[in-house]
């Protein structure tokens, strides 16, 4: 248990990989804000382009990246679904007719978009966020991406603090809770068979020794925290300050301009000219 | 000596916590003494004796108290009302402490972001917070590690961190809390030896409290304490030679000290004559023997050969509770992190007998314990309870669990219910006994651990740590099994706790037949309250056997980097040094007898 990763961080080296974590939370809001600007087939088609050309300089293998897909998978055939049922389109003969129900070309392709949209959010922001950066690097992004919001007295150092040191215990409160759970079976609890309100009966005995562990943690941990100075966010210094270097900007300059440029264009373009299938 | 004014002074220091009572019991009453700059002290007691609050008041992080007298730090009363927050920043600053869980200290995910977070605290800049990382890195030997995350290094590379996190900060003082408590005897070793160099060579001033008497006697100074007040306080020689008052207060000699101080009893006794020097540490010890053996005549009868191993190996015999055939394990299987834990072992336990088990972290004998109960499932191979395949039905592992009680590692955190005597009956409850006789095994397992009867309807949760070490062994005791197998049974308890859990667990074995094995890293503890050994080293069963035969083989055990009992290593030494002695003994008593059979000294015990 001891070897839990955090979150999905998938180590490698690439681009994406090196690039400042403030820069790659700006760039997956572009990527999300592409996503959503998306109206017709062509703009889905380059969304879905640049999703897998982000997968290959990612250099992470796609097989990992299907995983943090496969979570999402009922919620993108639910909402397909939803699309090719209920999509009505005055304009054009159904596909098909059945009873009640009617299927329109447009419905097909509105369940497609879905789909490419969908994937092409989770992507995105897997490959910006949780694959390739850590999770304390991410916190550190945030606590600076929000420090204006410190000027309007909102707690931001506190709040990454928290994270951090949710971070760092996670690994040591999971190792706990597998030892507890041993050791409440070697008193002949039993987890794993009976009804499903025996089974959270029996996690009784883990979690009130949990709790009471991840307490006594705390207090011991604010008073160590107060013995090493600690005085909440004033005057503290970084060991490892954040730097956009210039490929930081670069890369976001081009996310902005590839993305939400492009897309616009052509659906400008598509609307103009009017391509098939707009959403 | 010049006029110069002590680094820290306590002026009648009486520390009470605050709690619903109207005047509760103090828990330091009327404490006074000062530290010198560059002194190294150990303050020593028992659980209890005051000694962690005493600590906590010099660098004011227990608010729950009310203290009267003072405590001066470098000039500042630290007690007073009008202390500004610089002050106390400053004290905090140049007064560093090391708590005893190495878990709970540690504040980032990385090593070296953690080792900065006193000095980002104290608002210094790059180039130089770089600079002083790098450097308390390097002062405690984790230079390479400076990009792991904490949690996987062992519990005294965590503890070197939390070190080098304080010695970042450029302490003038540092206080150990019980810091190598929680260590097994490789990270104690390595706590410790970085403690006295942070002294000797950096001159901080240390301040190290503990009930490990072999780190006290590494001190300049021990000071004592007992129920909130100071009973000795000088050398750790001077302190030695009250040994009355130590075992009043919960502690006990050194074992070669004490057998030192023994000798040289009967010697004065009998023959006017006395062992000179000092014996704190077993070099004196071996220094102050044999200069006496070159000044007085000798009993020069050696024994037979004594480097050939005596006592009985292990051998395979039917009258065996529990065996394992050719049991391998693998922990993460099919990862990168992939940690062959066992590896083809065959041994068996004896009926009705103590038998200890010890090794390394990571030797493999956690693993070991855990597949007795079946909570681990062997990849290969079988285990064996009274002859039948404990897995032969999966479903009934439930059963093996109850006839094969597990006491894990600090077990004190797995209480959870409202009373004492419910958490007791859990198991118990769980074997679906009726109502009267769990009631009479909790009286029974109550009584096995000596706790008091009065606790059994208050909160587990209102305990002090050995009281709650003991209900958790009752709970397993009252469930009555066949084999009680207890992980680390004594870990973290002061000398007098120890004794008594391990006088508990023998009394139960006497009693009632019941086999026991008990998980150790103390060789000390094995010689004493085991009968039979097994000595577990790279996933293997490195040897087996009674104790006479495994402590004989005290050469092989100390090549696998095992510690040998204290007095094994003494022995030896004299062994080695010329005289002849037999060097596989291992109890202060038999060493006594052999050192004065040597001496041509009557050894009758009265």
């Amino acid at each position: 248990m001891k070897n839990i990763g955090l979150g999905q961080y998938y180590p490698a080296r690439s681009v994406i990989h090196g690039l400042d974590p403030r820069a790659k939370v700006i760039c997956a809001i572009i990527y999300i804000v592409a996503a959503f600007l998306c109206s017709n087939f062509f703009s889905f088609v380059l969304l879905a382009v640049s999703a897998l050309v982000l997968i290959l300089i990612s250099r992470i293998p796609v097989s990992v990246v299907l995983r943090s897909v496969r979570a999402l998978l009922f919620i993108m055939i639910f909402t397909a679904v939803l699309n090719v049922f209920w999509t009505k389109d005055a304009t054009a003969e159904p596909l098909l007719s059945f009873w009640i129900i009617k299927i329109y070309t447009k419905g097909l392709f509105n369940a497609l978009f879905i789909i490419i949209r969908i994937l092409a959010m989770v992507i995105g922001s897997s490959l910006f966020l949780t694959y390739t950066t850590t999770p304390i690097a991410l916190t550190d992004a945030i606590e600076s991406l929000l420090s204006p919001l410190k000027k309007i007295k909102v707690p931001v150092h506190e709040f990454a603090m928290m994270m951090t040191i949710a971070l760092r215990f996670i690994p040591t409160i999971v190792d706990e809770a597998d030892k507890i759970m041993s050791a409440q079976k070697a008193r002949g609890s039993d987890f794993s068979t009976g009804s499903i309100v025996d089974r959270v009966k029996a996690l009784v005995p883990v979690i009130i020794p949990l709790f009471a562990s991840s307490f006594r943690r705390a207090g011991e941990l604010a008073t160590a925290m107060e013995c090493r100075c600690y005085h909440g966010g004033e005057g503290r210094t970084r060991l490892k300050q954040l730097r956009f270097s210039a490929g930081d900007f670069i890369f976001m300059f081009l996310m902005l301009a590839l993305m939400i440029g492009s897309v616009v264009t052509v659906n400008i373009l598509g609307a103009k000219f009017g391509w098939i299938y707009s959403m | 000596m010049t006029d110069k004014t002590p680094f820290l002074e306590i002026k009648g220091l009486t520390v009470r916590y605050l709690e619903d009572e109207a005047l509760p019991l103090p828990v330091l009453k009327n404490i006074s003494f000062s530290v010198n700059e560059g002194e190294y002290v150990a303050i020593l007691g028992h659980n209890g004796s005051g000694k962690s609050t005493l600590a906590k008041m010099i660098n004011l992080v227990d608010d729950n108290v009310s203290a009267e007298g003072s405590i001066i730090v470098d000039g500042v009363d630290v007690l007073s009302p009008d202390l500004t927050d610089e002050q106390l920043l400053d004290l905090r600053r140049s007064v560093g402490m090391v708590f005893q869980n190495p878990d709970n200290q540690l504040v980032a995910t990385v090593v070296e972001e953690d080792v900065a977070f006193g000095p980002e605290n104290l608002g210094i800049p790059n180039p130089e917070l770089m600079e002083r990382v790098d450097r308390a890195l390097a002062t405690v030997g984790m230079t390479e590690y400076a990009h792991h995350e904490p949690h996987r290094l062992s519990g005294g590379q965590k503890q070197r961190v939390a070190i080098a996190g304080i010695i970042a900060m450029m302490p003038r003082c540092m206080i150990f809390d019980e810091a190598t408590a929680m260590l097994d005897p490789v990270g104690r070793r390595e706590v410790v030896d970085t403690i006295e160099m942070l002294n000797r060579e950096k001159g901080i001033t240390v301040l190290t409290i503990t009930h490990y008497m072999d780190e006290a006697a590494r001190a300049d100074r021990v000071i004592v304490l007992d129920d909130g007040q100071i009973i000795l306080d000088g050398k750790p020689e001077e302190v030695f030679a009250h040994e009355r008052e130590l075992r009043m207060a919960g502690l006990e000699l050194p074992q070669c000290t004490d057998l030192c101080r023994r000798l040289s009893k009967r010697l004065k006794e009998q023959k006017g004559i006395e062992l000179s020097g000092k014996f704190n540490n077993i070099d004196q010890c071996v220094e102050a023997i044999v200069e006496l053996a070159r000044n007085v005549e000798l009993d020069d009868d050696k024994r037979a050969d004594t480097d050939a191993p005596v006592g009985k190996g292990y051998e395979a015999s039917d009258d065996e509770i529990l065996r394992l055939e050719n049991v391998s394990y693998t922990y993460s299987k099919g990862t990168p992190y992939e940690i062959r834990a066992l590896d083809d072992v065959s041994i068996g336990i004896k009926r009705g007998g103590v038998t200890g088990i010890i090794g390394h972290t990571g030797s493999g004998k956690s693993t070991f314990v855990q597949l007795l109960n079946g909570l681990n499932r062997p990849e290969d191979g079988k285990v064996l309870l009274s002859g039948k395949d404990i897995w032969q039905n999966p479903k009934e592992i439930g059963k093996v669990r109850f006839a094969v009680g597990l006491v894990m590692q600090y077990p004190e955190y797995q209480l959870f219910e409202e009373t004492v005597a419910a958490d007791i009956a859990f198991g118990p409850k769980n074997m679906k006994l009726d109502e009267n006789e769990i009631s009479l095994r909790v009286a029974e397992a109550v009584e096995f651990v000596g706790l008091d009867r009065e606790l059994l309807g208050k909160s587990p949760f209102d305990l002090s740590g050995g009281q709650k070490r003991r209900v958790a062994i009752a709970g397993i005791m009252a469930m009555r099994p066949d084999v009680l197998v207890l992980d680390e049974p004594a870990a973290g308890l002061d000398p007098r706790g120890r004794h008594e859990i391990f006088n508990g667990i023998r009394e139960y074995n006497r009693k009632t037949g019941c086999s026991v094995i008990i998980v150790s890293h103390s060789m000390e503890d094995m010689a004493e309250y085991c009968d039979d050994v097994i000595v577990m080293a790279h996933s293997k069963v490195l040897m087996a056997g009674d104790r006479d035969h495994i402590f004989s083989r005290a050469a092989e055990l100390e090549s696998v980097g095992l510690d040998i009992p204290r007095i094994t290593k003494l022995m030896g030494r004299l062994c080695d040094g010329g005289l002849p002695v037999d060097r596989g003994l291992y109890t202060v008593d038999s060493a006594e007898e052999e050192l004065s059979r040597l001496f041509k000294l009557n050894c009758d015990r009265s």
